[in-house]
């Protein structure tokens, strides 16, 4: 009953969206009729509750254990506690395609009621817009990805999933489920996938409003602000994702790793990537009126980046970890992909002369050629990226051979492109728009030098790693002195300003200085995060070694002694093999360590949990690879060492804080 | 008939010191891993072999301790997987001496940058003649 009312409220969503299209367009064939208009409004609001019905009652059916119900019975199982029964709504393909509709109608009814000022002309074709949108999605969940679909036991035996009842079957109501994957049952799960579904989600406003302006032909520069607030939240929550993505992955798949260049990675990091180009490159058509045809073209892609990726890891096309079971439903983000890209494509070359750009380019050296440098970049790496992700594909059509395209390919391609982007994100600042120079910060960078020769040489002394590591850690170093400036000379300018308008309370300039410096907080995350991946990257030392009792594993300047195994059962159906280490450091007493392996009796399925000791200096991270059968005696471990891991997650926390405080308030007030 | 004994003794003879040459020596996990990382688990979704802990990954990596207790290369190890399971086992796609299909994966990105580059480089040229 419960599951046919889920179904009946995806019914009323297809009917409320398809009738919002069909309302606007009345509306402006009626010349922007305002009863038509508001009518089409009040139905695209009205879904956020329908669709809430719907994703309440399968929240419901999951909780309580509903296994008639197809997808139920696949990602839960009796033994899950109760958060991990509601994070399994997005844990398969249907309730994930549910999940990322509601967000869809969140982010719309949002928008909807927050953005007082849309223009009258835009707001019908932006509801139809996000309206299409939505009608897509549901069209998914009514006709190939029902999440209501019950289980049903044919009169041969078989048991087979559908909505109606086939003639001369009953329901089949098994006693446990499947349960959700067991490296899925980890708190990343629980804020993993929201934050970067909501990330790729948000991408549809910009891209609806600029749409809008587009076939409107109201290609005015207005559009650029509003697209900007909204793409910086969705960048925002993509970032989010992204990092607690590779939180997850350092914390639970045993590879000491964050990042493994796996394709659906890679299909997220690419709309992150075009709108982070597309954040610096706006800011060149909000002073300078450049770039603005670019400026369309970054958010047309970043949306159709949004709807590919999708489309990759839902068609069983690539093999990922992250990639849903095979389905058909790949061939509709297909074609709604093709469509985005050929509709919108065409609009702005409809639109291409119209769009001029209103300003000249003075000198090499300005603020917006170092812009143009820094966008051609980040699209350097999406087509690395792109092509990197294709290219198995290809392969496989072309020539019949199947490859795989892994790490070494993505490192050794892309790290020549970030560390001119490091570079760039080092110096822009100091350069100014229209005509810059290198005066300013000619002695500045000397006595940066003059700072940063101690550090090169105390990390020789100290042999922290070979000479590449020693310059890369320099150079980064340097992009940190120089971001550093670039906030003290903002405090010099606030304090000017203060001294000036003598009635700014400390408070106040605080507050001015946190918005003229947030971009620059948002660099000294990624500076910081670059100095753990070379940590990781470049400076591991890992070694795997069967130990006996109180046998000792030595690691650089650690020392791991064997002290027992533990196996026991879990009351939510594991069972668990767990070591218990003593570490010291030259003598010192620091601690106990516990690397264990958590065995799923529902799934069949192991998970190795590393132990991980972490210090602003390094991480230790130890695997328990294999024990002997029935006995403690010797286990094997991998140990890692992963000097200045910490970092990438400071980093990522300071990166998070930089954009929070460029998003609240808004830019526009942020010129101090 | 002594001909054929006399080829039988050489044979025996001369396997006999083949297998007294390749005297298996032990390998430590550390050797094994260093060469499983650059292979992917032919039945798993692009997990290195290294840290792949399923049981059929745990006898591939005996597979490498194995080779490499024989004096195999690296390299010979890594052919082998490839002509055992295919080529998508490799970390990257193999390019072979001469002209290969794989050479694309570098080639492509590569043209691609070069002519962006060029593109960039003009437009902001023509970005400046326009004052």
């Amino acid at each position: 009953m419960l599951a046919n009312v889920g179904y009946g409220a995806l019914w009323i969503t297809f009917g409320l969206s398809l009738y919002s299209i069909i309302a606007s367009v009345i509306g402006m064939r009626l010349h922007g009729h305002p009863a038509w208009i508001q009518s089409a409004c009040r139905s695209l609001l009205f879904i956020f509750p329908t669709i809430s019905l719907s994703i309440t009652i399968l929240i419901i059916l999951l909780t309580s254990g509903h296994y008639e119900i197809a997808y139920v019975s696949r990602v839960t199982s009796n033994a899950m506690p109760l958060f991990y029964k509601i994070a399994a709504l997005w844990g398969g393909q249907s309730g994930s395609i549910l999940f990322w509709t509601w967000l869809l109608s969140i982010v719309s009814f949002l928008f909807f009621i927050t953005e007082q000022k849309i223009k009258d002309y835009l707001l019908p074709w932006m509801m139809i817009i996000i309206s299409v949108t939505l009608v897509f999605f549901v069209f998914l969940l009514l006709m190939w990805e029902n999440p209501f679909n019950k289980l049903w036991l044919l009169k041969s035996g078989d048991v087979v999933a559908g909505f109606l009842q086939p003639l001369g079957s009953m329901l089949f109501v098994p006693k446990d489920g499947n349960g959700l994957n067991p490296l899925l049952r980890h708190l990343g799960m629980v804020f993993h996938p929201p934050m970067l579904y909501l990330g790729l989600v948000l991408f549809v406003i910009p891209y609806a409003y600029l749409m809008a302006a587009l076939i409107t032909n109201r290609m005015d520069d207005g559009w650029v602000k509003v697209c900007y607030h909204w793409i910086l939240m969705a960048w925002l929550f993509l970032s989010l994702g992204l990092m607690l993505g590779a939180r997850w992955a350092y914390d639970v798949l045993g590879w000491g790793g964050y990042w493994g260049w796996d394709p659906i990675e890679i299909a997220a990091l690419v709309p992150w990537l075009s709108a982070t180009a597309y954040i610096h490159s706006s800011i060149a058509q909000t002073k300078r009126g450049l770039l603005r045809r670019w400026n369309i073209l970054l958010i047309i892609l970043t949306y159709s980046f949004v709807i590919f990726g999708s489309f990759l890891s839902r068609s069983g096309l690539l093999t990922s970890v992250h990639a849903f079971a095979n389905s058909t439903v790949g061939i509709a983000y297909f074609i709604f992909v093709c469509l985005i890209l050929f509709v919108s494509l065409g609009l702005l070359i409809s639109r291409w002369e119209s769009l001029e750009e209103k300003n000249v380019i003075n000198s090499l050296l300005s603020r917006e050629v170092m812009f143009i440098f820094a966008n051609f970049l980040f699209v350097g790496l999406i087509v690395i990226c792109l092509w990197g992700m294709l290219f198995p594909i290809f392969s496989e059509i072309i020539v019949g051979e199947k490859v795989t395209v892994g790490p070494p390919y993505y490192e050794k391609s892309t790290s020549p492109v970030f560390i001119f982007l490091l570079f760039l994100m080092g110096i822009t600042p100091f350069i100014s728009w229209k005509k810059g120079s290198l005066k300013g910060i000619k002695r500045e960078s000397i006595f940066l030098f003059v700072l940063l020769l101690p550090i090169l040489v105390g990390m020789k002394i100290y042999n922290i790693g070979d000479n590449l590591t020693i310059i890369y850690l320099g150079f980064a170093f340097f992009i940190l002195f120089l971001t550093i400036l670039g906030i003290y000379k903002d405090i010099q300018l606030v304090n000017k300003k203060g001294v000036e308008n003598s009635n700014r309370t400390i408070a106040e300039r605080i507050r001015f200085l946190m918005k003229s410096s947030a971009g620059k907080f948002v660099h000294i995350g990624v500076i910081l995060i670059t100095f753990g991946i070379i940590g990781v990257e470049m400076l591991q030392v890992e070694t795997q070694t069967t130990v006996t009792k109180n046998e000792q594993i030595v690691i650089r300047e650690y020392t791991l002694q064997y002290l027992g195994l533990s196996v026991f059962n879990t009351s939510d159906g594991r069972n668990i093999s767990r070591a218990v280490l003593k570490l010291s450091s030259e003598n010192k007493y620091l601690g106990e360590l516990y690397p264990r392996r958590d065995y799923y009796y529902d799934s069949q399925q192991t998970v190795t949990i590393p132990a991980v000791r972490s210090t602003w200096r390094d991480d230790l991270y130890i695997i328990l690879v294999d024990w002997a059968a029935f006995s403690d005696e010797n286990i094997t471990l991998r140990v890692y060492h992963n000097p200045f891991a910490m970092w990438l997650w400071v980093g990522s926390i300071i990166f998070i804080f930089g954009t929070l405080l460029l998003l609240f308030p808004k830019r526009e007030d942020a010129n101090v | 008939m002594y001909n054929r004994a006399w080829i039988f003794l050489v044979l025996l003879l001369f396997n006999s010191v083949k297998a007294n040459e390749i005297k298996p020596t032990p390998v430590n996990d550390n050797i094994v891993n260093a060469v499983a990382k650059e292979i992917y688990c032919p039945v798993c979704d692009n997990i290195p072999l290294d840290v792949c802990d399923t049981q059929a990954c745990v006898q591939w990596r005996e597979v490498i301790r194995e080779k490499l207790s024989l004096g195999w290369s690296p390299d010979e190890i890594k052919n082998y997987f490839s002509e055992q399971y295919g080529g998508q086992v490799l970390s990257e796609p193999p390019i072979h001496n001469g002209v290969s299909f794989n050479l694309l994966i570098y080639l492509i990105p590569g043209i691609v940058l070069l002519a962006g580059f060029i593109l960039v480089i003009k437009s902001i040229h023509s970005g400046m003649r326009r004052g």
